[in-house]
């Protein structure tokens, strides 16, 4: 009798143990980027349980998870924008994660390439680890470049190069007056890729974006007027840029000019890949890093995609198996799922040397060319300040203001707003 | 002249529509038809691709279930709500009653938009975010104001005689209402009911806030979601997107056009 | 008092003194008491939460009282009124143009033929699909390269260089008033059909036979008696537009340049992507006295209860 009582107890009181946990994590990824490695979490780790929520589609996910943190409700464990991980450090929505990176091994900062990681960190300290990378890179129709008498396999390495290619490349096919092909494609106003775009120009012209020392912004500097101008130029003064394209965010896909072969080369991302594989199979293409404002500047790009990182909320009996969760997402073992998914590139430098990218040679030049990404700049006005660089782009393109002008409004208005709130 | 005027009609009937034609369309060709130029209407290789593909992205059943039961559930709780407080306010003097009066014709033009961030944080203390019953709450609180002040109308409009003779034959006043009022409004109940239902039905913005999971996202919301930012818009996943997302919607209005049409007519009239 | 209410109070016989009595009492205030709590829980405690926001600067922990900063900032804001200025020109277009619509259109309805019940099908359409399709549909019908609209112009040799009929700070506010009329005017043609309806046919009969021409009877007898149909139509318009937000989030998100902003996209802007939740309050405040001072205005224009 007495034993079976205390075989009971024991049972009662184990069982809280045996249960599997559940741990809440949310994604901007969709289901068909992300899920594997959820899942692969749950066959590794049987005692965990993930409920995981897929919140894809522009602003949407930071939206919820900011209302969510306003209300007391956030997930356990997140992804997110990079761009946002400052934001919900100035909300003291983020864990902080210096202690965690210094003893754990598996979380080390030496294992991520330094632009990626400085995604994370907001004054001074870590917040986030990098879980997918996204950097801006320029996609090649080789076809037009052969119809044009360019090098397919030699693409334009500077500005003026950049250039010279973009004017050939448009021309007129049917013979009209005007031009049915053009020779880049980019909208100046899309809002994630003002930034996007425009910060490697201005990072490889010379330019710094902001001094938190100062607390000011300072990208209305001689390199902020040569890189916009020089963006706006192909648009506004050599005309190699489809005139519809100006306006056009969020109201077109992005895509589709280049995919049609009406255009030479586009900016873009990773993800193009897939998508010329499944729209235009028989097009041939080849990616290129931006061009460089001298022959001897090194290219560089955006450090985009998403971190990962835990509430700040999270209760204690749930935070080891979140951090078991996070050592998976960024373990090479993990990273590797992006092969799979393709959504993001991995941000372990380990991978270049997978097998895999011998056989594909557009996945390992996007890659490489993810592999070299700035830093971006740290701020906590990210959103407010690319939405003013929207404008500023926006007012050159319509040709209401030049280069100088609507940076020097941008930058006034952020400075404003550092003042106001006393956070650079 | 009759003539005359049938054919403007169509014409202007046909032209109202092309978005909604163009967009069923659109929803029935491959990728490389949908830009290839000059435009056709008639799909040269019908398929179903871009509905799969859009379903792979979304869970469309899912959605159309959330937003029957919350179109249904804030309908229903509007409708008792408004009868009442409307039959109370036309028929029945209490203290307060002027005032309350006031307050909820005035709320009719509170936009919701500006309670929603309170809104939310008071959901959430009622542990209701997140479940249909919260967004089913604000729709309730949304379309009740102009629910109220129709049913007062149509109650004022009515003769007193049968109420009043009743009364005297020892009904109560919950009798009354119950027995008599009730079931002499039932045009009013349509209407108010049809428009209600189609409201919360595509109510995009409260919805979007105070719905964070798929389970529980309602079909407008679904819809906005096909959307990404950095690739721009796939106009054939979108147009599949959209096409289920009021083929419902369509069907029903279809098949009640006249009961529903009727019902708007007679509400507005005596509203 | 009026009438009614004096009447009700006669009736309003006690029978004994028992609960039933005392409940049946209390009738009036018992019947509203769901409505009570939904306006006062659901709409009332909400605004008054959202005016304290409004002066505070947010912050998930701990908010900061700032007087009226939000408020000092909002009005040096010119985006700002941008927004409000924008929203009076839709609500504007919406009110005339797409009533005089409404109406021609519910003209055309009112006549026994098929072709006459096809157009009230047609144009009651949009009212039932929701707005976030319709926004879809018409970006897409707007595309400037592969849209219908640019396409169609094109073969028939309109223009040379597509519209850019979203993506332009000229013409994005415009393209915004046509999508909001083909939304909007389903509802309203229908209300004015049954106006419409309601006329005995007797007396246009009898104007006819007195030799008065279409122009002459709409004047003299369909105008006057459709009349208090206008008003609620007048009056269910203007407090739709000002709180229109849905298709213009969607297509244009309030640009290009703001040029197509309204108030509720700036609010949107400030609490949801600048997670300035105190200052987005104070929008909302100051929005919220713009329509209650212009719904107190028109139901003194139009006599108190706006029936």
């Amino acid at each position: 009798m007495n034993k079976w009582m205390i075989t009971a107890a024991a049972l009662l009181l184990t069982t809280p143990v045996m249960a599997a946990q559940n741990l809440t994590v949310w994604t901007r990824i969709s289901q068909e980027g992300a899920k594997p490695f959820f899942d692969e979490f749950e066959k590794r780790n049987p005692d965990i349980r993930l409920q995981v929520e897929y919140i894809p589609g522009g602003k949407n996910h930071v939206n919820k998870l900011v209302a969510a943190v306003a209300a007391g409700t956030p997930p356990d464990v997140t992804t997110l924008d990079v761009i946002a991980t400052e934001g919900f450090g100035r909300l003291d929505a983020l864990l902080p994660l210096d202690d965690l990176v210094k003893s754990n091994p598996n979380l080390a900062e030496k294992l991520f390439p330094q632009g990626p990681l400085g995604t994370g960190r907001y004054e001074g300290r870590l917040y986030a680890l990098p879980f997918g990378g996204d950097g801006s890179l320029i996609v090649y129709n080789k076809a037009i470049f052969k119809e044009r008498g360019l090098d397919p396999n030699r693409p334009p390495r500077t500005w003026d190069e950049f250039t010279e290619a973009a004017r050939k490349l448009t021309f007129s096919r049917g013979g009209g007056a005007k031009p049915d092909v053009y020779g880049f494609y980019y909208i100046p106003s899309q809002p994630s890729l003002t930034t996007f775009l425009w910060l490697p120009y201005f990072w490889m012209a010379g330019g710094t974006f902001n001094d938190r020392e100062k607390m000011a912004f300072t990208f209305n500097s001689a390199a902020g007027e040569r890189a916009l101008g020089y963006l706006m130029d192909l648009h506004l003064k050599h005309k190699v840029v489809p005139p519809s394209a100006i306006g056009a965010a969020g109201t077109a896909d992005n895509m589709v000019e280049f995919l049609q072969g009406r255009v030479a080369m586009a900016f873009a991302g990773p993800t193009v890949i897939g998508r010329v594989a499944r729209d235009a199979p028989t097009m041939e293409i080849g990616l290129m890093p931006h061009p460089t404002p001298t022959a001897d500047t090194r290219s560089t790009t955006f450090s985009g995609g998403d971190n990962v990182a835990i509430m700040k909320g999270i209760s204690k009996d749930k935070l080891p198996a979140a951090i078991k969760l996070m050592e998976w997402l960024v373990s090479v073992e993990g990273q590797r799922l992006w092969q799979q998914t393709k959504f993001f590139l991995p941000v372990r430098v380990e991978l270049l040397q997978d097998s895999y990218y011998a056989t594909r040679p557009l996945e390992k030049a996007a890659l490489e060319i993810f592999l070299t990404a700035h830093e971006p700049p740290v701020t906590a006005h990210y959103v407010e300040v690319q939405q003013y660089l929207r404008d500023a782009f926006e007012e050159t393109a319509f040709g209401l203001a030049t280069p100088k002008e609507a940076l020097a409004k941008a930058a006034g208005r952020a400075n404003e707003l550092v003042k106001r709130t006393g956070k650079p | 002249m009759r003539a005359l005027l049938d054919a403007v009609s169509l014409a202007i009937a046909l032209l109202w529509l092309v978005p909604l034609l163009w967009m069923i369309s659109t929803a029935f060709k491959p990728n490389p038809e949908i830009f290839r130029l000059p435009l056709h209407w008639i799909p040269e290789q019908p398929t179903l691709e871009q509905f799969w593909s859009s379903l792979r992205v979304a869970p469309f059943g899912r959605y159309y279930a959330n937003s029957l039961f919350v179109g249904g559930l804030s309908t229903l709780l509007t409708l008792l709500f408004a009868s009442m407080a409307g039959y109370a306010f036309a028929r029945l003097p209490f203290r307060g009653r002027a005032a309350l009066l006031g307050g909820m014709l005035s709320s009719t033009m509170i936009p919701f938009q500006v309670l929603l961030i309170p809104f939310f944080i008071l959901m959430t203390a009622l542990k209701l975010v997140n479940t249909p019953y919260g967004l089913v709450l604000a729709y309730v609180a949304l379309y009740l104001p102009f629910a109220v002040f129709m049913f007062r109308a149509y109650f004022l409009s009515l003769p007193r005689e049968i109420e009043e003779s009743a009364r005297i034959d020892g009904c109560s006043w919950f009798g009354v209402y119950w027995r008599i009022a009730l079931p002499l409004a039932r045009p009013t109940i349509a209407a108010v009911g049809i428009y209600t239902f189609v409201e919360a039905w595509n109510e995009f913005f409260v919805a979007l806030v105070l719905t964070n999971r798929t389970a529980t996202r309602t079909l407008p919301v679904g819809l906005a979601l096909l959307r990404n930012d950095v690739n721009g818009i796939s106009w054939g996943q979108v147009m599949a997107g959209s096409v289920m997302a009021c083929v419902p919607a369509i069907i029903v209005f279809l098949l009640l056009q006249r009961q529903m049409i009727a019902g708007l007519s007679r509400g507005a009239v005596k509203g | 008092m009026s009438v009614a209410s004096q009447q009700a109070a006669r009736l309003r016989r006690p029978r004994g003194d028992s609960w039933g009595a005392a409940i049946d009492r209390a009738a009036g205030f018992l019947l509203s008491t769901p409505a009570l709590a939904v306006l006062v829980g659901l709409m009332l405690y909400p605004l008054l939460y959202a005016i304290w926001l409004s002066f505070v600067q947010w912050r998930p922990a701990a908010s900061a009282w700032i007087g009226l900063a939000n408020y000092e900032r909002l009005f040096a804001d010119r985006i700002f009124w941008i927004g409000l200025g924008n929203t009076v020109f839709y609500t504007a277009w919406n009110v005339s143009a797409g009533t005089t619509l409404s109406l021609s259109l519910a003209l055309l309805m009112n006549r026994p033929t098929m072709a006459a019940r096809f157009l009230r099908l047609a144009i009651f359409m949009p009212a039932i699909i929701s707005a976030p399709v319709a926004a879809m549909a018409w970006l897409w019908v707007f595309d400037s390269d592969y849209g219908l609209l640019n396409q169609t112009l094109a073969s028939l040799g309109l223009f040379e260089t597509p519209v850019p009929w979203l993506n332009s700070p000229f013409h994005a506010r415009w393209s915004i008033v046509i999508v909001n009329i083909w939304l909007g005017t389903g509802l309203s043609s229908i209300l004015f059909l049954a106006g419409l309806q309601d006329i005995p046919k007797e007396l246009h009969e009898s104007a006819m036979l007195d030799g008065a021409n279409a122009w002459q009877r709409f004047w003299a007898i369909t105008f006057p008696l459709i009349r208090p149909t206008l008003l609620v139509v007048l009056v269910i318009k203007l407090i739709g537009s000002f709180k229109t937000f849905d298709q213009i989030f969607i297509m244009t998100g309030g640009g290009p340049l703001y040029r197509s902003e309204t108030i509720l996209i700036y609010l949107y802007r400030q609490g949801f992507e600048y997670f300035d939740f105190g200052f987005a309050a104070a929008v909302g405040v100051v929005f919220f006295m713009i329509v209650a001072a212009l719904s107190l205005a028109q139901s003194l224009l139009l006599g108190r209860s706006p029936k």
